[in-house]
């Protein structure tokens, strides 16, 4: 998906906590560019799961310790396959 | 931006340069020559040396200002692709229509050839303009 997302991330604050890890650092790390980095860091592109866990793996935290979605948004969402 | 993106932009400019001179020449002069249909075969090979010669050059810059970039693709950049390749196949369809349309009715061949050529090209700038804006949307 390329547009805006509800998924937020903490991923600039671990980076900073990381020793000031750079985006490109991140993005080498993990296997993509650092214009993908940014936008996830900008909550403007949501990552594959992969790719999300690799950023997980990197800061060596949970998953939902990088990631947050709101509570109340699933309810929200159409049933599954209702949209494609 | 990455290098994905100048590429798209680099490919999208040129295309834009190399036909609009084509299709300037061509629908211009060319089409109320006499001698259109060897003329616009003919013009086929300046415009295929031109769009390698300078889609070679092109990357060669781009990847010469970033070489740590060169090449790299990820999943943002083949999302974005398959979402440019899915728009662009619209309006390929809308010039096959037209094209098979022409020879429907027994148009001339030099207009069924400019109008598939055209539907092409038209694919080809919406699949790098729609990239674009996805790429700067999700920038």
């Amino acid at each position: 998906m390329t547009k805006p997302t509800r998924v937020s991330n903490r991923i600039a604050d671990l980076r900073a906590r990381a020793g000031e890890m750079s985006q490109r650092e991140l993005a080498t790390r993990i296997g993509v560019t650092r214009q993908t980095v940014n936008a996830i860091e900008l909550e403007k592109y949501s990552p594959s799961l992969e790719v999300a866990f690799k950023i997980a793996r990197v800061f060596d935290v949970g998953l939902e310790d990088v990631f947050h979605y709101p509570s109340g948004a699933a309810a929200a969402l159409p049933p599954a396959g209702g949209v494609s | 931006m990455s290098f994905q993106e100048k590429s798209t932009l680099a490919m999208t400019g040129i295309l834009l340069a190399v036909f609009g001179c084509y299709f300037a020449l061509v629908l211009g002069e060319v089409s109320r020559s006499p001698l259109r249909d060897v003329t616009y075969k003919g013009l086929m090979v300046p415009v295929v040396v031109a769009l390698v010669v300078l889609t070679a050059v092109a990357h060669a810059v781009i990847a010469a200002t970033a070489p740590a970039d060169a090449d790299a693709n990820d999943e943002r950049d083949r999302s974005i692709g398959l979402r440019g390749g899915r728009i662009a196949g619209y309006v390929l369809a809308v010039g096959c229509v037209c094209g098979l349309t022409l020879a429907m009715v027994e148009a001339d061949t030099f207009w069924i050839a400019q109008v598939l050529l055209g539907g092409l090209v038209l694919a080809e700038l919406t699949e790098g303009v729609s990239k674009l804006v996805l790429y700067r949307r999700s920038a």
